[in-house]
């Protein structure tokens, strides 16, 4: 009951004209950005949090959290239309979706994913209104030494994020970590590598991400021509709204897609990505007729769609509750809330709980916000996406350059977030993973802090990590990841390495 | 291996011995714990093995020459990134002189003409729009002091 009544407290928090339509906003920005092809929830949030500075800081998290889950119903919309996903969640939607465009039922399959996406995101929802509450009363019995082991653990989920590259992975990692390194020490209080003033506070992390995912995506665009026909829709609205018959077929998969997507979501460095696919192979398994996959399945489209929205009120939980993001998105978010002056971590429910639960609240109002506009609003972003499309690398430069320059009012940001746009061309061109890079930048800073309080806690030695019962606990759960993913990987290379030998 | 590789992993190399050895004038660890010298000096070691480690993997798999061919060829495909992203450095240089928008509108403009294939009155106008947006956005409704 605590969770409904500090829910109400939220709600009564967000309930003004102003917030309302910033949640609204925030649907629809995130629906169009998340349905641009290339721009997914991280570019989203980063290219809006810019927008967010002197806002209080509810209004401004209602802002970026209704980007993030408007991304995620709007990278449906190029995935079915056009067979070209809006981020990386979307690839399985196009897998279905587009073949149903093709059939001549590409409104019924934006209605059906509509509907999923809500029911999705509802569920995650109410198990982050009831779950989070929970992890976080136990949550404040940690201390330094667990705090760094929680962002040790957020760090490792950087095999998960690595995919067949590890090496490259980590690269990537110890050059986020050495980025994050500069200006102040917050132990010592020296100051390092401020080879220039404006470094005495730390290169700021929303230049980097405006850059890495923003400017590396143009350059990358630009060089390869890439360029957008969106064609003409031309659909009436009752062909977007899914007759009994679809909704029973979609009914199933969607509860199915929704609770993995949720569980998946939780798990740091899993992310909506890999709960998709898991979902499509689960619903496939359970199909009486796996043969019509790939040929515009409802349930293969509705069960992902329902997993990739359920996994952002999912990732949403590490975060709150502990500190860890579990995404590139809310690796981004982790950073916001820091920028807002707020702790993530287990603390953040006490000190910060109005701010949070007004937050939650924003969230349920932008699910519902997003289902309307959504099945209503179509064939408006469509058309906005026509509008810009041919000047769209233009429209993100400008506003790249323009929101470096707002975080410090000089353009020394700008320099940053250039050089770090070439970084993010480079890793693209390359298969380096942004996740890794982005989440040292994120957690190193607060890991390396955590960990030399411990070891001066614990008087120079590290076995102050052995002699708590929860440290070691989480140490225990870190080593099985390790291990785990290891073997995966080494059982992965050998089915690869036996089916090339076998088609030899 | 691909120009843009070596590029990357030579430039992460440069920025890890650059940290590390400037890392050295940090303590790396006293009595009661670790200084401010110990996380980048050991990360940029890291680096620098991964960095080498990737290399060695990469002429390790080479079937043919090692270092990347056809330089010119490579930089002609590259080009607009590259000119795109020194007209963007050239821009903000100029921007030390007071605005934002005018040197950032004049490569909007130059972008769109050369790669986006738009006619120059369609550039300007299209760019000037969407900087007038923008414009509205973060300086009218923001107050912040982008001119």
């Amino acid at each position: 009951m605590d969770a409904l009544s500090n829910l109400m407290m939220g709600f009564g928090e967000i309930l003004t004209p102003f917030n309302i339509a910033i949640i609204f906003a925030a649907g629809l920005i995130g629906t169009v950005v998340g349905a641009l092809p290339g721009l997914g929830p991280s570019a989203g949030i980063a290219l809006m949090l810019p927008l967010t500075f002197g806002m209080p800081e509810a209004s401004g998290l209602c802002l970026l959290t209704g980007v993030y889950m408007g991304t995620m119903y709007g990278g449906r919309i190029t995935s079915i239309l056009i067979n070209a996903p809006g981020d990386a969640p979307a690839i399985i939607t196009a897998l279905e979706g587009y073949p149903m465009m093709q059939q001549g039922r590409g409104a019924m399959a934006l209605g059906i994913s509509a509907f999923s996406s809500f029911i999705g995101g509802l569920f995650g929802l109410l198990v982050l209104i009831f779950a989070a509450p929970i992890i976080a009363s136990y949550a404040i019995y940690l201390g330094p030494p667990e705090y760094f082991l929680l962002m040790a653990t957020g760090l490792g989920t950087v095999m998960l994020l690595a995919g067949d590259q590890i090496a490259k992975a980590f690269l990537v990692t110890c050059l986020g970590v050495l980025v994050s390194t500069f200006g102040s020490d917050y132990v010592s209080g020296q100051i390092r590598f401020a080879f220039v003033p404006e470094l005495i506070e730390g290169i700021d992390f929303v230049a980097i991400i405006i850059g890495l995912y923003g400017l590396g995506e143009v350059f990358y665009n630009l060089e390869k021509r890439v360029k957008l026909n969106l064609g003409k829709p031309g659909f009436r609205m009752k062909e977007f709204i899914p007759g009994k018959a679809e909704l029973s077929e979609a009914a199933a998969p969607t509860l199915r897609g929704s609770l993995l997507g949720t569980l998946i979501g939780i798990v740091p460095g899993a992310g909506a990505t890999v709960a998709t696919f898991l979902d499509y192979a689960l619903e496939k398994r359970l199909s009486k007729k796996p043969e019509t996959f790939g040929t515009g399945n409802i349930a293969g489209l509705a069960g992902p769609e329902a997993t990739n929205n359920a996994a952002v009120p999912g990732s949403l939980i590490p975060l709150i509750t502990l500190g860890i993001p579990g995404s590139g998105g809310t690796a981004i978010m982790l950073g916001a809330l820091i920028m807002f002056g707020m702790r993530p971590g287990p603390l953040l429910m006490t000190t910060s709980g109005d701010i949070v639960w007004a937050m939650i609240a924003g969230l349920v109002l932008a699910n519902v916000f997003l289902l309307a506009s959504n099945v209503l609003l179509i064939p408006v972003f469509v058309n906005l996406l026509r509008a810009v499309q041919g000047n769209l690398a233009n429209v993100v430069i400008a506003l790249c350059v323009v929101g470096a320059f707002s975080l410090a009012y000089s353009p020394f940001n700008i320099w940053i977030m250039l050089i770090f746009g070439v970084v993010g061309y480079l890793f693209k061109k390359n298969d380096y993973p942004t996740g890794p890079f982005i989440l040292a930048v994120v957690l190193a800073p607060l890991a390396e802090n955590y960990f030399r309080q411990s070891i001066m806690l614990g008087q120079g030695s590290a076995g102050i990590f052995l002699d708590r019962p929860i440290s070691l606990t989480i140490l225990i759960v870190m080593a099985l990841i390790v291990v785990l993913s290891v073997v995966s990987q080494i059982r992965k290379s050998r089915k690869m390495r036996l089916a090339a030998a076998e088609g030899e | 291996m691909r120009a843009s590789e070596l590029l990357l992993i030579a430039g992460t190399a440069v920025f890890a011995v650059v940290l590390g050895v400037q890392s050295t004038d940090f303590q790396y660890f006293s009595k009661q714990g670790f200084g401010p010298g110990f996380v980048p000096m050991n990360f940029a070691i890291l680096a620098l093995l991964l960095a080498a480690y990737l290399l060695i993997k990469a002429r390790l798999k080479a079937e043919g020459p090692f270092l990347p061919e056809k330089i010119s060829e490579r930089l002609k495909a590259a080009g607009p990134a590259i000119i795109a992203a020194a007209l963007l450095f050239g821009a903000t240089a100029l921007m030390h002189f007071g605005s934002v928008l005018a040197p950032l509108y004049a490569v909007m403009v130059v972008i769109s003409l050369a790669f986006l294939g738009h006619s120059l009155v369609r550039a300007l106008v299209l760019n000037a729009v969407t900087l007038a947006a923008i414009y509205g956005i973060f300086s009218l409704w923001l107050n912040i002091p982008v001119v």
